[in-house]
């Protein structure tokens, strides 16, 4: 190998041959291109003259170089040059390649820069003649065998398929083997790391070293740090989301909230960064959204490095809550829809699962919230058991006040104490009395909303002016009252107070949850209000279980979030998970992080999930470095300087700039750009480079060329023949039988489209032998002739009149269909057709009343009959004439129309629109009869027994009338 | 095709089909040359000059050493000189046209739109039909059309003769004597590209039996121009003769001086003899008009 800066040689001795370009310059220059042959009578007149500008034609200089360069570019492409080549360590050592490579959920983001870094190993271990030892951190369990030394080559289908995990890759089984001194002495040691120390940093130290002392250790690092956000939680109502990583320099980290559509889409509705200062492993991006938005959300992720660690779960934390409505005006029995309980499920129901029932029923479902609409005193046993959820499990109390509140503030105060003494339960202490605003003895007048403070819970919403309130209890002024208000009236007075008790809070409405006091309940706001306090509840499902609580239950992953952190549905979807094991909530083979739902039918235990959502990192995880590598070890980073391979590139050039060279050859010579004069011209010159040209031009044509006769001619039959109505014949084989089979057609065809809504396209003929015949409604054939077409044509054209064709035979000869000379020839072919028994067509046929009232059914000639499937046998009731017949014609379309009367020579119509055969004495009537005919046959043919009803119609008119 | 012509009705079609061959080439190539006649005739007149005829010319006084035969004695009788009486030439000239058809008469560059041949042959049967109109007796030299005949069927004759296709043929044609008695004019179209020794000599023999003559010599525009250019291989139209180039387009000036010298030759070839220069890029009509005049029409 030649090195010359970064770049390299592999083969250099090939560069050699560059010596021998002047050589070939030379001789390049002394070998003049061949020259034009040009005939020309006069050249006697030439013979003697002296040329005197002998020398100057030559090669010209362009045309040189290009042969040069392009004969240097191939030399240099076979020395295979390589820019950045990999550090040759692997030549001087003897031993396989040992190619680690972290399989884990860090290794994501620039998996395919990764997989190239490794192909690029192979690379270096095949030219190096060395087999590859490949190791991918996260297959290989613990105590499993040890992967197959093999050669680079084999080991490439195995690197392609290979996908990082969605968890943390395992080490602990090539840390055991080097330990143990498992691995073969490798020649060199690739590890292809991922930065972290996946928690575990004196395995991962203990790696290094070992590693180390194996053989020359280079370590490729990503070249971008890895981040991972945690299970996003509520905080103060907006939606906080984790963002981890390893420390190191300032940076914006890009959070995306997806949310599902109604549709089932998932959406990405908003966009947060979390700030991350220097040396900083943690920080939070916030989403502050509308509480509806806030419940739809399903997952955060990483905007950009998605990983299984980069995505979390939303469920649990922020979904839905469940509330309960306790309201004790209610009456169970009355659907009242002026009632608080029903105001509240309103504008409760866009955010959460509302119940309602009594207050203990309620504490006992451990809901989220709880809003008591005018709830007087509470019993003593579930005061306690209230506050204990609220300052335990950071339950939201919301309470709406009422005459009941403000009796049992007046029975609480007894006769003498003005202010009620302070009540856990209560945000403020509320006086006795309200106050009454408006009203016909009142002076003062309804107040208004105030503005909200812009900090506080209900921030930027708009104050609506059309809410009045009319009367509403009061706070009792404190030192403590200003930083409990959380909404006011215009006069200042308190509207909505608050307090944290414990890890939750106690909010008061002011005022009643129906419309007695106010008219809130009746407002937008009230709903936007409501979404904000419910922000401030805690999510339902906790977020690690209790200990124990998950033994002897079966979890089945219902969503997996994979390796890009996308959430996908399971891979075995009947691989169930003993709790015990998901009680660890870590996440690892097998066990991938995503949501999983009880498998089992056991009983559900107080405290037990029903769903839990196994997260990748946990809120108190942090990412750490890989510790720093041993000394001597080379590090780079991914993607870095990955050795670019230009022997492709020159070799291609060097064939690109041979062409231009034969071009620029048949140029110079003339060949090219005019064309050779003279009547004797030479036939090689101009020629071969035509032909050439042609040859590239078919050979780059000929995919498409081809492509485009594969699809072609039966295709293009079936696209036509079932665009339109097509009428066919059956191909005889005779020439003239065919053509006025063809004008035939194509004059019944004219007339059709004239006189009905049937339009048929051009006729096609048909080999029953061959083509296919589904495509026609009606097929005629002219049966002249001795010949019975061949069996396989026969069964053809049985499947089509099974298929609900209909065939119409015509002898052509004037006489009636079974007594003549092809009688049988007709016979040997209805016996192969299978026909059913065939009557002649009388007066109460379809056919004779299809289109037209018809009679007689002549083509060119007159009076031979037309048969067509005889009736069905009758039961005895309908061969009783008393009985009104209704279904004496069977149902079905006969499969085929016999007869003789030569309708193609009648109905045959030249391209001038004229008749191309006389008809019969009667001339036009008889014609247009035959016509009449044909029209009937195609209309029988396309609407089948539609017009059948008509034969009845006398009978049912006479049956009206009585 | 031999089991077809079996029947009857194909020899039928295969008779009519070479008919049409046969007549097809040969009208096109007449119906041009009457074309090309006609639109001369309307400019030049008859012979207009006096000489042994039967219609009456004009009258001329009587010079000294005409014979006494010659005076007109009623025409001198009505004056007091001597008149004698003329007749309009009308006797009928014998003129022998040779169409060079060599396989070097057959080049034709791209600026051509016809080679050397056709348009020999065009100016030859363009001529006879001058001629046999003015029923001049005429003859193509070196064919069977040779014997000196006029009328529309020696016409028809020489242009079956000039459409049908030659055998092989050398790149030059040696020039033809005249053998036959009473030849009063020869018109030789030809490039006159050939070896010298062997045209100079034979044009000088032709010339040395007392026959007044007319030379044309038609050639290609690229044979006068000399257009070409770069390293090219000159080849005569049987690739018998070759010549290498190495830069054509220096030899230009030398071959036009060899081309000059060639015509200067031309001119004296022939002691008297009228060279026609003719290039196939002009109109035919032209060289044609040239011809005519030069036969003595005017």
């Amino acid at each position: 190998m030649l090195t010359v800066g970064s770049l390299a040689f592999l083969n250099p001795w090939i560069l050699a041959g560059l010596a021998a370009l002047p050589i070939l310059w030379w001789l390049l220059r002394a070998i003049p291109p061949s020259p034009r042959r040009q005939a020309f009578a006069a050249v006697r007149l030439l013979l003697g003259l002296e040329d005197r500008e002998r020398e100057a034609e030559k090669t010209p200089w362009w045309l040189l170089m290009l042969r040069i360069v392009a004969v240097a570019a191939a030399f240099v492409g076979f020395a295979q040059p390589v820019l950045n080549p990999a550090s040759r360590v692997l030549a001087d050592r003897d031993g396989p390649l040992l190619l680690v490579m972290d399989q884990g959920w860090a290794s994501a983001p620039d998996w395919e820069a990764r997989r190239a870094a490794a192909v690029s190993a192979l690379d270096e271990a095949r030219e190096a003649g060395r087999d590859v030892l490949f190791w991918p951190l996260g297959e290989i369990a613990q105590g499993g065998a040890l992967p197959p030394q093999a050669d680079a080559d084999a080991v490439r289908p195995v690197l392609a398929g290979l996908e990082p995990a969605s968890w943390a890759p395992g080490r602990a089984r090539l840390l055991e083997a080097l330990e143990a001194g498992e691995v073969p002495a490798p020649g060199q040691t690739i590890w292809l790391h991922d930065g972290l120390d996946h928690g575990a940093a004196e395995e991962a130290e203990a790696l290094l070293s070992a590693l180390d002392a194996a053989g020359p250790l280079r370590l490729i690092g990503p070249a971008a740090p890895t981040r991972a956000v945690v299970p996003p939680r509520l905080e103060e109502g907006r939606l906080a989301v984790g963002v981890r990583r390893v420390p190191g320099e300032p940076a914006a980290v890009g959070v995306a909230a997806i949310a599902e559509t109604e549709t089932g889409a998932e959406r990405r509705i908003a966009v947060a960064t979390a700030e991350l200062g220097a040396g900083e492993g943690e920080g939070d991006a916030l989403f502050d959204l509308p509480p509806e938005l806030l419940r739809e959300v399903t997952r955060v992720v990483l905007t950009d490095g998605p990983s299984a660690a980069g995505a979390a779960l939303a469920n649990g934390a922020i979904r839905r809550v469940p509330v309960g409505v306790v309201d004790p005006g209610r009456d169970a029995a009355v659907v009242s829809l002026t009632s608080a309980s029903h105001y509240l499920r309103k504008a409760l129901l866009p955010f959460a699962d509302v119940r309602e029932g009594t207050l203990s029923e309620m504490l006992a479902r451990e809901p989220a919230a709880l809003v008591l609409a005018d709830y007087g005193a509470i019993a003593e046993g579930d005061r306690e058991r209230l506050t204990q959820w609220i300052e335990e499990e950071g339950g939201l109390l919301v309470r709406f006040a009422g005459p009941r509140l403000a009796a049992s503030i007046s029975d609480s105060l007894g006769t003498g104490a003005v202010v009620a003494a302070e009540d856990p339960l209560l945000p403020v202490r509320l006086r006795r009395g309200g106050r009454v605003l408006g009203g016909a003895l009142a002076w003062s007048s309804p107040r208004r909303f105030g503005p909200f403070d812009p900090d506080g819970v209900f921030r930027r919403l708009a104050a609506n002016e059309e809410v009045e309130v009319r009367t509403q209890v009061l706070a009792e002024p404190g030192p403590e009252l200003a930083s409990r208000v959380w909404a006011t009236l215009d006069d200042g007075t308190p509207l909505v107070t608050a307090r944290t008790l414990g890890t939750g809070h106690v909010v008061l409405f002011h005022v009643t949850a129906d419309a007695e006091w106010s008219s809130l309940p009746l407002s937008g706001l009230f709903v936007e209000m409501l979404g904000r306090l419910l922000a401030l509840a805690p999510g339902h499902a906790p977020a690690v279980p209790e200990e124990g609580a998950l033994d002897g239950t079966l979890w089945r992953a219902d969503l997996v979030i994979g390796p890009r952190g996308v959430p996908e549905a399971p891979q075995g979807a009947t691989d169930t998970v003993p709790g015990e094991r998901l009680a660890a909530l870590t996440a690892g083979p097998g066990l991938p992080p995503g949501l999983y739902a009880r498998a089992d039918r056991g009983e559900r235990r107080a405290g037990e999930p029903a769903e839990l959502v196994l997260s990748l990192m946990r809120p108190e995880d942090r990412l750490a470095a890989l510790p720093p590598a041993p000394t001597g070890a080379v590090v780079e980073t991914v993607g870095g300087t990955e050795p670019v391979r230009y022997a492709a590139a020159f070799l291609t050039a060097a064939l690109v700039l041979a062409l231009l060279d034969v071009i620029g050859t048949l140029w110079v010579s003339g060949r090219l750009s005019r064309p050779v004069s003279g009547v004797a011209s030479g036939p090689g010159a101009a020629g071969a480079a035509g032909t050439a040209a042609a040859l590239l031009l078919v050979a780059l044509a000929a995919p498409d060329a081809a492509r485009a006769q594969a699809v072609a001619p039966e295709d293009r039959t079936a696209v036509e023949a079932t665009a339109e109505t097509t009428l066919g014949y059956i191909r005889t084989g005779e020439a003239r039988v065919d053509r006025v089979s063809a004008r035939a057609l194509h004059g019944l065809g004219f007339t059709l489209t004239q006189r009905t809504a049937v339009e048929p396209g051009p006729p096609v003929g048909v080999d029953p032998e061959t083509d296919e015949l589904a495509f026609y409604a009606i097929l005629y054939w002219p049966l002249t002739g001795d010949t019975v077409p061949s069996p396989t044509a026969l069964a053809r054209l049985s499947d089509y009149i099974e298929g609900g064709g209909l065939l119409l035979i015509d002898t052509q000869s004037a006489a009636s269909g079974f007594g003549t000379a092809s009688a049988g020839q007709m016979r040997a072919i209805a016996r192969a057709l299978n026909l059913p028994p065939l009557a002649p067509v009388d007066q109460d046929h379809v056919l004779s009343r299809a289109f037209y009232l018809l009679d007689r059914f002549p083509g060119r000639w007159r009076g031979g009959r037309v048969w067509a499937e005889a009736a069905r046998s009758r039961s005895q009731a309908e061969e009783d004439g008393d009985i009104p017949q209704f279904d004496r014609i069977d149902d079905n379309v006969s499969p085929v129309v016999v007869g003789s009367a030569d309708w193609a020579s009648a109905w045959a119509m030249d391209d001038e629109g004229s008749f191309m055969f006389p008809v019969g004495r009667a001339g036009d009537r008889q014609r247009e009869m035959a016509l009449r005919f044909g029209v009937n046959l195609v209309l029988y043919a396309l609407t089948g027994n539609y017009k059948s009803d008509q034969v009845h119609a006398p009978e049912v008119l006479r049956r009206l009338g009585q | 095709m031999t089991a077809a012509a079996a029947r009857p009705g194909d020899r039928a079609a295969w008779l009519r089909r070479d008919a049409e061959k046969i007549s097809g080439s040969l009208p096109p190539l007449l119906v041009e040359a009457e074309h090309l006649a006609r639109s001369l005739m309307a400019g030049v007149h008859g012979r207009r000059r006096p000489g042994p005829g039967e219609t009456f010319w004009q009258y001329r006084p009587a010079h000294p050493g005409d014979t006494l035969a010659q005076i007109d004695w009623r025409r001198s009788g009505r004056s007091d000189r001597l008149f004698i009486r003329q007749m309009e030439w009308e006797a009928a000239e014998t003129v022998m046209i040779w169409a060079d058809r060599s396989a070097a008469m057959e080049f034709r560059s791209d600026k051509a739109p016809r080679s050397k041949a056709e348009r020999a042959c065009l100016l030859t049967l363009a001529l006879g039909v001058l001629l046999s109109r003015g029923d001049e007796r005429f003859g193509l030299l070196g064919t069977e059309a040779e014997p000196p005949r006029t009328g529309q069927s020696q016409l028809l004759r020489m242009a079956s003769i000039l459409t049908a296709e030659p055998e092989r043929r050398a790149d030059h044609a040696p020039v033809p004597q005249i053998h036959l008695p009473r030849i009063s004019r020869a018109v030789y179209i030809s490039d006159f590209l050939g070896p010298e020794a062997e045209i100079f000599p034979a044009l000088a023999n032709a010339a040395g039996r007392g026959i007044g003559g007319i030379l044309v010599q038609i050639l290609d525009p690229a044979e006068e121009d000399f257009p070409f250019a770069g390293r090219t291989r000159f080849e005569s139209m049987t690739r018998a003769v070759r010549y290498d180039a190495e830069q054509a387009a220096g030899l230009r000036e030398a071959y036009r001086g060899r081309l000059a010298e060639r015509r200067e030759r031309l001119a004296h070839a022939g002691r008297g003899w009228q060279v026609i220069h003719h290039r196939t890029d002009e109109s035919p009509r032209r060289a044609l008009l040239a011809l005519y005049r030069a036969l003595g029409g005017a």
